[in-house]
């Protein structure tokens, strides 16, 4: 499996069609929930089985462009598109924004950092 | 858009600087002043640039770290230039030309500054003053 660095990273909204330049994506976490099968008969070590149900959420940072469009944090959920590394190998959410927090300080770029929670998924997480 | 390199901006910006060139002329060199220099003078140099990037590109903008040393056998003369200096440049911004190239400051800020004396070096008994200015200029480059 080739490596890569991060650069050429995109992030797309389909319905909002927010866009700002993208520095990172951070915490990008898949929880995958488990069932604990456990009973009488079980010996040695529990017993647990895969869940049906992925818990995603991800953390994007942006550069703040006071004159883009403004954050997506009151809209409803939508198509959001990671392409990691401009590779084309894609992970699609239906998301939705759960937070946005903005910094501004002396000589540094202004930067926008945006949580999001995904609800629905196409094809594979990662 | 951005072709002047920050350092040449300053320079040019302080050639407009009245109280700054009362008091040392034109007498303004980049990296090295020329042996026997009359005071006071200044040189100046860029230290860094620091250029802003995203994950698909440049982001247009970068921080230079510019070098301003004031020079005069005479410390009130020194301070007074180096002040001097720091007033004019710190509200200024907006777009320089020089020539056909031009560069658009977003802010000019002194970062810091120390003073120095030591033997002129030219064989006399003068000492060589210096307050040695570092200023960051943050200003729009080009995106390839």
């Amino acid at each position: 499996m080739a490596r890569a660095v991060g650069d050429g990273t995109t992030i797309t909204h389909a319905t909002t069609g927010f866009n700002a330049n993208l520095v990172s994506v951070d915490s990008f976490d898949v929880t995958r929930t488990e069932v604990n099968q456990t009973h009488m008969g079980t010996t040695t070590v529990e017993d647990f089985a895969p869940g049906n149900f992925l818990d995603v959420t991800f953390t994007v940072t942006y550069q703040f462009d006071p004159a883009l469009t403004t954050t997506p944090i009151d809209q409803v959920a939508e198509v959001v598109t990671i392409d990691w590394a401009g590779s084309g190998n894609t992970s699609v959410f239906t998301a939705f924004q759960t937070n946005v927090s903005m910094s501004s300080a002396v000589g540094e770029l202004m930067q926008q950092t945006a949580t999001y929670r995904a609800t629905a998924l196409s094809g594979a997480p990662l | 858009m951005s072709n002047t390199s920050p350092e040449a901006a300053i320079r040019k910006l302080l050639e407009s600087a009245g109280d700054v060139t009362a008091l040392r002329a034109s007498r303004m060199y980049p990296g090295i002043a020329p042996n026997n220099t009359a005071h006071p003078f200044q040189v100046y140099s860029r230290v860094t640039r620091e250029h802003y990037h995203h994950m698909t590109g440049h982001s247009g903008f970068a921080q230079a770290r510019v070098q301003v040393d004031s020079y005069s056998d005479n410390k009130i003369e020194v301070d007074d230039l180096a002040e001097k200096t720091r007033v004019y440049l710190e509200p200024l911004s907006g777009s320089t030309t020089i020539g056909s190239n031009s560069i658009t400051i977003n802010r000019i800020r002194m970062e810091e500054d120390d003073a120095t004396s030591e033997p002129s070096g030219d064989g006399s008994d003068l000492t060589l003053h210096r307050i040695r200015q570092e200023y960051i200029v943050e200003h729009a480059v080009s995106i390839p």
